[in-house]
């Protein structure tokens, strides 16, 4: 198959944070939402993958070639877009543009053109006085216009309105349209985004806890709720994480199916969602 | 053709659209040789991933109810009109089979289902 | 080549935009009414015009985070670096064509007693002591990032242009306009021997630097 991006083993040491041994792949034309806890080691794998820190081990290839030995080719047909907005705040949009357009060698000034106008940016503005939406829709402009391939964005709705999310939604189903286009984003908020994602890599504390279709999680979860009478006789062995109460104890298993059968109607069953999956499995265990 | 996605509903997302657009072959309601949404215009439609839609889309494909054409896109199939019916018919028995099942739950003869079956065709009739 | 201009063109833009550029045609517009008398603070203030401008560019690549947008483009680290070094000579250029335009219409004009203008030697000692400064001060500023560099680099400042001030006070200017004297001193073997030596030490600086930031990893400010 046609990779996008290949992590393999990568690791990065950091005083009080250890990113070890990640390895995962993005298939051309899919969309992976790298989701986890704020400090999980998002940002930092997005960082490796730029080239913007250098790794300590491992291998990462972008469009199979090693990022580092090809890293401006790579940088060519990759847009990014990050949490904040990596641009001179005093100059105005254009101003910026005219700033970096010249470095990419198949900016389209038309296409650059388009996006403000379907965007609603004024070209005169000065990126200071933006709001943050749009900052992140500036800097999806310049991700746009210079034919890239891959777009890369960390957090790129972090800090923003509900509208928003559903417009930068929109903005990326248009997006990967054209087959050809792979997405990665970063999130650690769920619930909207990560709609359109193909696949979701999960990392908690530096470590990748799974990297699956999105379709597969949310089939092999769920949440099952029940009396605490019904703990104690091993049942617990077969949850992911649990949340014990006074009244009652909820939990995340990926052994839905069995303990219907086996426990009927006192136990209720639900679809859990990726907030569910994120928090249980970072939290283990925990009663309230 | 309609298709409503329910997060509420026990089905898998690439099911319920599975199962929605082959409703609409089966009743006719898309005909033969019909385009159906593109994949990722599919997927953009509903808010769901891509692979979802393909998973559908393949569902179908296995069926025998569309085929795809690389680069042209998805198509109801053209099928014969035996296979379709019977097809229909195999459906209609599945949901006469459930039906009997819930009689013989709550302890209906036969002759008692089959009154309920005869009131309500020939209502439906009378209706429309 | 042409990423090279372009980067230095962002500079120029920025300090444009930010009006810093002011400051800079200032001084040099004052150095050129200090040449004939006190020459060394001509040159010191050329400097000073420069570090003023690269400062600001420090400083608005460290508010915006421009690092991690010009990191992530496809600029290579070593032309991103060899570009702050080409910008300083630009701006040196600058700065002493402004100083010589001023000083030439001042001496026209008979204004402020303006009656020297630069002179070669003075003017290789101005792009050299520029050289010099900016060879010194660049390795630190991409080893330690505009935060900590700041100071050394203010105090740095500092020195020279107290250094110079002390060495006026040693020309022996009895009989004639400093600017001469200062100007005969820099006979053409040491002058020729001071450029070569600042051009080696500005190569030097360029390949530490680029050593330097080839492992620099990029930090967010906020």
């Amino acid at each position: 198959m046609d990779k996008a991006l290949r992590v393999m083993n990568v690791s990065k040491h950091y005083p009080g944070f250890n990113l070890s041994n990640v390895s995962f792949e993005l298939e051309r034309g899919y969309v992976m939402g790298l989701i986890g806890p704020n400090g999980a080691g998002k940002s930092t794998l997005i960082k490796l993958i730029m080239n913007l820190v250098k790794r300590d081990g491992g291998t990462i290839e972008v469009f199979g070639l090693d990022n580092q030995e090809h890293e401006l080719e790579i940088k060519e047909r990759i847009g990014f877009v990050y949490d904040t907005i990596p641009y001179y705040g005093m100059l105005t949009v254009s101003e910026m543009k005219s700033l970096i357009a010249p470095f990419y060698q198949k900016w389209n000034e038309n296409v650059f053109r388009r996006y403000l106008k379907e965007f609603g940016l004024n070209p005169g503005q000065k990126i200071d006085t933006l709001s943050r939406g749009m900052q992140t829709k500036f800097q999806l402009a310049v991700a746009l216009s210079h034919e890239a391939e891959f777009i890369i964005m960390d957090e790129p709705t972090s800090g923003l309105d509900p509208v928003f999310r559903s417009e930068l939604l929109d903005i990326l189903y248009d997006i990967i349209q054209d087959e050809e286009k792979t997405i990665l984003f970063s999130t650690h908020i769920t619930t909207d985004l990560e709609k359109i994602a193909d696949y979701i890599t999960f990392i908690n504390d530096g470590q990748l806890v799974f990297c699956m279709p999105k379709d597969e999680v949310l089939d092999r979860y769920a949440v099952v709720k029940g009396g605490l009478e019904l703990l104690g006789s091993g049942l617990e062995r077969r949850f992911v994480g649990m949340r014990r109460g006074h009244t009652g104890f909820a939990a995340l298993t990926d052994d839905a199916e069995a303990l219907m059968r086996e426990y009927g109607q006192k136990l209720v069953v639900e679809k859990a969602s990726l907030e569910d999956i994120m928090v249980y499995m970072v939290r283990g265990e925990r009663s309230v | 053709m309609r298709i409503v996605i329910s997060n509420a509903s026990p089905d898998p997302i690439y099911k319920q659209i599975a199962d929605q657009i082959r409703d609409a072959v089966l009743r006719g309601q898309l005909e033969e040789g019909a385009p159906l949404p593109s994949i990722r215009g599919l997927a953009k439609e509903l808010q769901v991933s891509v692979i979802t839609t393909n998973r559908a889309y393949e569902e179908l494909e296995k069926d025998g109810l569309i085929t795809s054409v690389p680069g042209k896109g998805s198509f109801v199939a053209v099928h014969n009109q035996e296979l379709l019916r019977e097809k229909r018919l195999h459906l209609l028995e599945e949901k006469l089979t459930e039906a009997i099942e819930d009689a013989r739950q709550m302890g209906l003869t036969k002759e008692e289902l089959m009154n309920i079956i005869t009131l309500l065709y020939e209502g439906e009739e009378q209706h429309g | 080549m042409s990423k090279i201009i372009h980067l230095i063109r962002r500079e120029l833009l920025l300090q444009k935009r930010q009006r810093s550029a002011f400051i800079a045609v200032l001084l040099g517009a004052a150095s050129a009414v200090m040449l004939p008398n006190s020459p060394t603070f001509a040159v010191a203030t050329v400097i000073m015009a420069v570090y003023f401008m690269t400062v600001y560019t420090n400083a608005f690549d460290f508010k915006y985070n421009a690092e991690l947008g010009y990191r992530s483009l496809p600029v290579s680290r070593s032309t991103f670096v060899i570009s702050r070094y080409v910008t300083v000579l630009v701006i040196t250029g600058a700065v002493l064509a402004v100083s010589a335009a001023v000083s030439f219409v001042f001496k026209q004009t008979g204004w402020l007693d303006v009656s020297y203008t630069w002179t070669w030697p003075l003017l290789c000692l101005s792009i050299g002591s520029s050289m010099v400064y900016f060879a010194l001060f660049f390795p630190l500023y991409f080893q330690l990032g505009y935060m900590k560099s700041r100071w050394a680099n203010y105090i740095a400042m500092l020195t020279v242009y107290g250094l110079l001030g002390t060495l006026q006070g040693y020309l022996p200017t009895a009989d004639k306009p400093a600017v001469v004297v200062m100007s005969e001193l820099l006979k053409s073997p040491v002058l020729i021997v001071g450029l070569l030596g600042g051009l080696v030490v500005f190569g030097l600086s360029i390949a530490l630097s680029v050593k330097i930031y080839s492992r620099k990893e990029v930090t967010i400010s906020n």
